[in-house]
């Protein structure tokens, strides 16, 4: 196998880690949503506070995980320069979180 | 909230989220006026809901595209450099900008976007072929079973798109696959499923940032964003499906129509009209 086609194997193999990681996450996301939104009603006003927030915040989690298992792979294959890359935008995120809170 | 204003929200988030998947956008340019004029939410607020929808639908659909094959991690993560860049502007800058500037410049884009979509790619090839990218180069299988191969042109092109993408979605909160999806198809000529798929995926990195931001400190409706956020995951899902299964021509017809309806109340907001959005 070629250099190229090993890595074209190995970036297929981590879009199915990606993939994995957003259903997973989603679903996790969704029961939090759906278990908040069916307490809310009833009265219990502090758990539903606390599970929606849990579900929207796994949600925006998502993509940062996303981030950090780019960055992985790509320092596994010694690609330096796409695992720069993806800490780079990383870290052009949580700029934009603080600087965000802090408006 | 009533039963009734829950079951709205979550039929129109759904519907948003289904057009937006099956695009490859994330519906958020419709979330907006759905909560503005539905729900009667703040625009601030409605800003909040509207990006966490917008990741929920980058989320939901993405396992569909990349088990496809068809979303290019590595472009995504080189154009993302450029998008979390402009949503960290645009987090920056909002307030400072007059909101009917910003939707008279988006008007204009969305009507730029729809023509170039309209028109196609018109592959004469150029006198002297821009520089390609091997290692951004990608393929997939389409649905007639072909191999479609294709290669990355005019990086800078999509770079300087993108950022202005990522700004937008900062400040407006949507996520901007609108613009995403023209700067890939038309400016780095890639494939349409291709283009979709691979902003759909940067979409969720473009406005998590923002998003993160309003539910860290407080700012965010978590009320309005159960619905809007359950009906968004569901409807995103279906959309991907869709488009997985859909011919790009028929594909770019829906993205061209779409492109030049949402363009009439973005005109209008920047005459002041308040089409769909608060002042």
């Amino acid at each position: 196998m070629t250099s190229a086609a090993a890595s074209a194997a190995a970036d297929q193999a981590l879009a199915g880690r990606i993939a994995t990681l957003m259903r997973v996450g989603t679903a996790g996301a969704s029961a939090l949503l759906v278990a908040g939104a069916c307490l809310r009603p009833a009265g219990a006003t502090g758990i539903a506070t606390v599970l929606l927030g849990s579900g929207c915040g796994l949600l925006v989690l998502l993509p940062v995980l996303r981030l950090v298992l780019m960055a992985g792979h790509f320092a596994r294959l010694a690609e330096r320069s796409y695992a720069t890359i993806s800490l780079v935008v990383l870290a052009l995120v949580i700029a934009a979180v603080v600087v965000g809170v802090m408006a | 909230m009533s039963l009734g204003l829950f079951s709205i929200l979550f039929a129109g988030s759904l519907a948003a989220g289904a057009l937006g998947g099956a695009l490859g956008m994330a519906g958020g340019i419709f979330v907006v006026p759905l909560l503005t004029l539905v729900a009667g939410a703040s625009f601030p607020d409605a800003v909040a809901v509207s990006l966490v929808s917008v990741v929920a639908c980058s989320c939901a659909s993405a396992p569909q595209f990349l088990t496809a094959g068809l979303t290019n991690l590595r472009l995504a993560v080189v154009l993302e450099v450029a998008t979390a860049f402009g949503a960290l502007v645009g987090v920056l800058v909002v307030g400072a900008i007059p909101r009917p500037v910003l939707y008279g410049i988006f008007a204009v884009v969305l009507l730029v976007s729809a023509l170039q979509m309209a028109a196609g790619r018109n592959d004469r090839g150029p006198r002297h072929p821009p520089r390609q990218r091997p290692r951004l180069s990608g393929a997939f299988v389409d649905h007639t079973g072909r191999t479609v191969t294709y290669q990355v042109v005019r990086l800078p092109w999509g770079v300087a798109l993108m950022f202005a993408a990522g700004s937008l979605s900062a400040l407006l909160g949507i996520g901007s696959g609108v613009l995403k999806i023209p700067a890939m198809d038309a400016a780095m000529r890639l494939p349409i499923k291709a283009s979709s798929a691979t902003a759909n995926l940067m979409i969720g990195v473009t406005a998590c940032g923002a998003a993160a931001a309003y539910l860290l400190s407080g700012r965010l409706d978590l009320d309005l964003s159960a619905p809007v956020v359950l009906g968004s995951l569901a409807g995103s899902v279906l959309g991907a499906r869709f488009l997985v299964r859909t011919a790009a021509r028929w594909l770019r017809a829906v993205f061209t129509t779409v492109l030049l309806v949402v363009a009439v109340p973005m005109a209008a907001n920047a005459f002041g009209l308040h089409w769909g959005v608060s002042a």
